[in-house]
C-alpha cells in the first residue's frame, strides 16, 4: 500500500490503480448474464475482529442481513476459509457503506441500474457501484466468466492483485463470496483491519488510508479509468455505444433520477458570482496592477499569430502593462492567465460556481497555439522580423497537440481534436437557408470549453455534447421554429447522433453547467471575434 | 411532487401549467410551472431554459424567485416564490382609483427590478401588467422570463417577435432586430400610463399598423430628424404624419408635472434617447417617494 503511495505522483496509471484500491469507483459497464449462473457457487468471505481497532458486531449483521437470494449456497460455517478470505476492497473503503451480503447474482442485476450512479461526489454511490463492480471482477477470476468485457479491466485488476492480498486463490478454492461492508455507523474509515481464520491468526492486515486528493479530483481520476476502459475495447461508432444505452448523466458523472423520482436542483440556483456591468467597467477603470494581465487576456483576445509574432519578443513586463498593450497587439495570454485569473479575486465565491468561474475564454483554444517551435526571430534595431519554416503538417500537429497536452494534462481531447469539433459546430451553424448567428457557436464554444476544463468531455460523449451546447446556445439566442428543427437536423447528421440522446444530453449538459448559461460577455467575445475574422 | 402539495391551478403559462402549491415541511406557498419533456421534440422549451439559466442569475427583491428546478424524466419542473396577485388583477381589484403614492412606488420598484435585470445583461422582453406580480406587503416583481434574453453583444439577430403588442416600442414594431434595454423601458413606459389611469391600457392597439398609429397620434410621427435610422429598419413603412400632440396632460391627468416628464422620457420613439432604468431612478418624480420604499434594498 505504501510502496503504491509513493508512485502517486509519479504517474497517473498508478494514480487510477491507487484510486481502484481506496475503492472509488470505475462506473462498471460489466452487464454480465452469464455470471449469474455460476453465482450460487461463490465464495464467501467474513472479517473477524483481531487487530488493534476492528469492526465489531459485523458478523452478526452479516448473517441477519444475508439475503434470502443466497440461502442456496452453501453454509457459511462449512466453507474452511470463510474467515481467511476478505473483501479487502470493500474494507479498504474510506467512507460508510452499509452492510449488507448481497450475492453476486443480485448484484449483476441490480449492478445497470446503480451505473447511473457512479461518479457522483457523493462517494457513496461511487463506492457501491465500483464495489459491485469489483465484485463481478472476482467472479471473472473463477473462470467462469466466459463474456469477458474488456483487456484492460482485467489488467486493472492485476493491479490490484499485487498490491493487495490472496483472495484470488482463497477464492479459487470455495466458490462463495462473503463480502463485508461498513454498516451506518460503523465506517472502515481510518481503520486497521485485519482478516483472521477461524484460529485467530490473522492472514492479512491492512489500514485504509483516507484518499488524499479532493472528491472531484478522484472523481475525475476514475472517469478516466472507465474511459480508457470503454476505448480498450475497441473503436465502437459513435452510434452503438449510445444504443447501449449510454446514460448522458453517467458520462457526465452526474446524478440521475431513479425510477422517474424528481431530482431537485435548487443548489445550482446559486448565482454565478460572475461581474455585472459596473463591476466589469470598475475592473477596467481600477487599479490594475494585480488585475491587468486577466483584463489584458479578456480585453484584447484575440489576433492573429502573424501580427503576434512581431511583438511577442518584447521584454516580459510588456505583458503586465496595461498601457502598452493595449495599442499593440496580444500578448501570449495562456502561460500567464492560468496563473493571474487565480490573482483576481471574487470576494464571494460560492463553492459551486467555483471550476467555472476561472473560465478564460483563450486559455483552451489558444489562438497562439498555431506555429510550432521551427521558427526563427530576426530582431534589428529598426524592426524585427521572423522566419517560419516549412514544417509537415503532422509534425506540426504532433508538437501543438504534445504542447496542449503538457499545459493540460487531465483533458483527454486534443487540441487538433478540440479545434476540428469546434470548426464541426461552426459548420453546423452556418448554413445557406437560415444557419444560426456565429455568436450562438461563440457562446455554445464556450459551454463546450467549461465542460472539457471541468473534465467531462471523452471521446464517446464529445458529439453530442458539442451538439447539446450548439443547441442550448441557439435556444438562448432567439433560434426557434424552423430555424431551430433544421439545425437540429444538421447536428444529428454532422455529429452522426441521434435525436432522443441529443435531447437526453442537453439537460444533461445544462446541470452540468450548472444552469450557467447565461455567460458574462466577456467569456463569450473572444471567440466570436475569432469567428468572425475566420469567416 | 411529494414535497408539494397542489393546492389549486392558477393558469396556463407559455409552456405548461402553473400551480399554486404548498410546500409540505415549511407549508410556504410556491407557484410551480410544469414543463413537459418530451424526447423526440425539441429538448428543454427555450423558455423554460431561459427562466432557469437567466432567473439563476437574477436574485433581487423586485425579481420574482426561482428557488427549485425538478427534473424527471417527462417533466421539469419550475418552484417559483408565489405572489397573491398580478398588477392586471390589482387594476381589476380596484374599481376606481389608485393612489398616486401606490403609482409612485410601483413605478419604482418595477424600474429597480429592471436596473438589475439591465445590470445583468438581461433583456425582459415581455413587460406587461400580468407579468408584474404584486404581493401582500406592496412588493412589486418582475415575473415571467420566458422571453428573456442576454444582450451583452450585440448582433442582428434578436427575435422582433418580442414584447406584446400593446406594450412594445416603435422600433420593434418596424421590425429591428438590434435593440437593447431601451425595448423593457417603452414597455415601463407604457406600464406607468397605465397605473397612473388606474388600469387603462395606453396603446390599446390592434395590429402593428393601429399599433404604430395609436403610438404616433400622441407622440408624432417620428422622422429621420428626430429618429436618424429609422426609415432603414427593415419593416419600416411611411404612416401618416400625425403632429406630436404633446398632449400627456389630457393622457394621464392625474399624473403631477413630474411624473408627466418622466413619461415622456420613457415613451421616446427613438430607442438611442429613451430613459435608462437607473436614470429613471434618479428622476425627480421620485425625490418624494416614501423613503421606505426607495431604502428598501435587497
Amino acid at each position: 500500500m505504501s510502496n503504491n503511495r509513493n508512485k502517486y505522483e509519479k504517474a497517473r496509471r498508478r494514480l487510477a490503480a491507487v484510486t481502484f484500491l481506496s475503492n472509488i469507483s470505475l462506473d462498471g459497464k460489466i452487464r454480465d448474464t452469464e455470471l449469474a449462473q455460476v453465482v450460487n457457487k461463490t465464495s464467501r468471505y467474513d472479517k473477524t475482529d483481531s487487530a488493534p481497532k476492528t469492526v465489531d458486531g459485523n458478523k452478526d449483521k452479516d448473517v441477519t442481513l444475508r439475503n434470502s437470494v443466497r440461502n442456496k449456497s452453501k453454509v457459511p460455517q462449512s466453507s474452511p476459509v470463510h474467515r481467511v478470505g476478505n473483501d479487502t476492497h470493500s474494507l479498504s473503503s474510506d467512507s460508510e457503506h452499509t452492510t449488507t451480503i448481497t450475492p453476486v447474482k443480485a448484484v449483476n442485476s441490480s449492478f445497470i441500474r446503480e451505473r447511473c450512479s457512479s461518479g457522483t461526489t457523493e462517494s457513496f454511490k461511487d463506492k457501491h457501484a465500483s464495489f459491485k463492480s469489483r465484485k463481478n471482477h472476482i467472479v471473472s477470476l473463477t473462470g467462469a466468466n466466459a463474456d469477458d468485457k474488456s483487456s484492460s479491466e482485467s489488467l486493472n485488476f492485476g493491479r490490484f492483485r499485487t498490491s493487495s492480498t490472496c483472495i484470488p486463490e482463497n477464492h479459487a478454492l470455495v466458490k462463495e463470496v462473503r463480502l463485508v461492508r461498513p454498516t451506518k455507523g460503523v465506517s472502515f474509515k481510518d481503520e486497521r483491519l485485519a482478516i483472521v481464520p477461524g484460529q485467530g491468526v490473522p492472514c492479512v492486515i491492512f489500514s485504509t488510508i483516507p484518499y488524499s486528493k479532493t472528491v472531484r479530483n478522484a472523481r475525475s481520476d476514475l472517469r478516466k479509468d472507465g474511459v480508457r476502459r470503454r476505448n480498450t475495447s475497441g473503436p465502437r461508432p459513435l452510434s452503438s455505444i449510445t444504443d447501449n444505452g449510454v446514460d448522458p448523466f453517467d458520462l457526465l458523472g452526474l446524478e440521475k433520477e431513479e425510477n422517474g423520482q424528481e431530482i431537485s436542483y435548487s443548489k445550482l440556483l446559486v448565482p454565478s458570482k460572475v461581474c455585472t456591468r459596473e463591476q466589469y467597467k470598475k475592473m477596467y477603470e481600477g487599479d490594475f496592477t494585480e488585475k491587468s494581465s486577466w483584463k489584458i487576456a479578456n480585453r484584447h483576445p484575440h489576433v492573429i499569430a502573424r501580427t503576434k509574432l512581431l511583438t511577442r519578443h518584447k521584454d516580459k513586463k510588456w505583458c503586465f502593462s496595461y498601457e502598452s498593450s493595449q495599442r499593440t497587439a496580444i500578448p501570449s495570454s495562456p502561460p500567464h492567465s492560468s496563473v493571474d485569473i487565480k490573482s483576481f479575486d471574487w470576494d464571494e465565491g460560492t463553492l459551486l460556481s467555483q471550476k467555472y468561474l476561472q473560465y478564460c475564454p483563450n486559455v483552451l483554444d489558444d489562438p497562439e497555439l498555431i506555429a510550432g517551435k521551427h521558427r526563427t526571430l530576426l530582431t534589428f534595431t529598426s524592426y524585427m522580423t521572423s522566419i517560419i519554416d516549412y514544417v509537415r503538417p503532422q509534425d506540426l500537429k504532433k508538437e501543438l497537440n504534445d504542447k496542449f497536452r503538457e499545459k493540460f494534462p487531465h483533458i483527454k481531447l486534443t487540441l487538433s481534436k478540440l479545434r476540428s469539433i469546434k470548426k464541426e459546430m461552426r459548420k453546423i451553424a452556418k448554413h445557406d437557408s437560415g444557419g444560426i448567428d456565429l455568436l450562438s457557436v461563440a457562446q455554445a464554444y464556450v459551454y463546450f470549453e467549461k465542460l472539457i476544463l471541468a473534465n467531462l468531455i471523452n471521446k464517446d460523449n464529445r458529439k453530442l455534447c458539442a451538439g447539446a451546447c450548439l443547441l442550448l446556445s441557439a435556444k438562448l439566442n432567439d433560434v426557434k421554429g424552423e430555424a431551430l428543427k433544421s439545425l437540429i437536423e444538421r447536428i444529428e447528421t454532422t455529429f452522426r447522433v441521434n435525436r432522443k440522446d441529443l435531447m437526453r444530453f442537453e439537460f444533461a449538459v445544462l446541470v452540468a453547467l450548472e444552469f450557467g448559461l447565461h455567460v458574462p460577455p466577456y467569456e463569450v467575445f473572444p471567440h466570436y471575434q475569432r469567428l468572425l475574422h475566420d469567416s | 411532487m411529494q414535497k408539494y402539495e397542489k393546492l389549486e391551478k392558477i393558469g396556463e403559462g407559455t409552456y405548461g401549467t402553473v400551480f399554486k402549491a404548498k410546500n409540505k415541511e415549511t407549508h410556504e406557498i410556491v407557484a410551480l410551472k410544469r414543463v413537459r419533456l418530451d424526447d423526440d421534440d425539441e429538448g428543454v422549451p427555450s423558455s423554460a431554459l431561459r427562466e432557469i439559466c437567466l432567473l439563476k442569475e437574477l436574485k433581487h427583491k423586485n425579481i420574482v424567485r426561482l428557488y427549485d428546478v425538478l427534473h424527471s424524466e417527462k417533466k421539469l419542473t419550475l418552484v417559483f416564490e408565489h405572489c397573491d396577485q398580478d398588477l392586471k388583477k390589482y387594476f381589476d381589484s380596484l374599481n376606481g382609483e389608485i393612489d398616486l403614492d401606490v403609482v409612485k412606488s410601483f413605478m419604482y420598484q418595477l424600474l429597480r427590478g429592471l436596473a438589475f435585470c439591465h445590470s445583468h445583461n438581461v433583456l425582459h422582453r415581455d413587460l406587461k401588467p400580468q407579468n408584474l406580480l404584486i404581493n401582500k406587503n406592496g412588493e412589486l416583481k418582475l415575473a415571467d422570463f420566458g422571453l428573456a434574453r442576454a444582450f451583452g453583444i450585440p448582433v442582428k439577430c434578436y427575435s422582433a417577435e418580442v414584447v406584446t403588442l400593446w406594450y412594445r416600442p416603435p422600433d420593434v414594431l418596424f421590425g429591428a432586430k438590434l435593440y437593447t434595454t431601451s425595448i423593457d423601458m417603452w414597455s415601463a413606459g407604457c406600464i406607468f400610463a397605465e397605473l397612473a389611469n388606474s388600469g387603462r391600457p395606453l396603446f390599446p392597439g390592434s395590429d402593428v399598423d393601429d399599433q404604430l398609429k395609436r403610438i404616433f397620434k400622441l407622440l408624432g410621427t417620428p422622422n429621420e430628424d428626430t429618429w436618424p435610422g429609422v426609415t432603414q429598419l427593415p419593416d419600416y413603412k411611411p404612416l401618416p404624419v400625425y403632429q406630436p400632440s404633446l398632449g400627456l396632460a389630457q393622457v394621464v391627468p392625474r399624473l403631477p408635472a413630474r411624473g408627466r416628464d418622466l413619461l415622456a422620457r420613457l415613451l421616446t420613439c427613438n430607442p438611442a434617447l429613451r430613459m435608462p432604468a437607473d436614470d429613471a431612478m434618479a428622476h425627480a418624480y421620485f425625490h418624494d417617494l416614501n423613503p421606505s420604499v426607495k431604502n428598501d434594498r435587497c
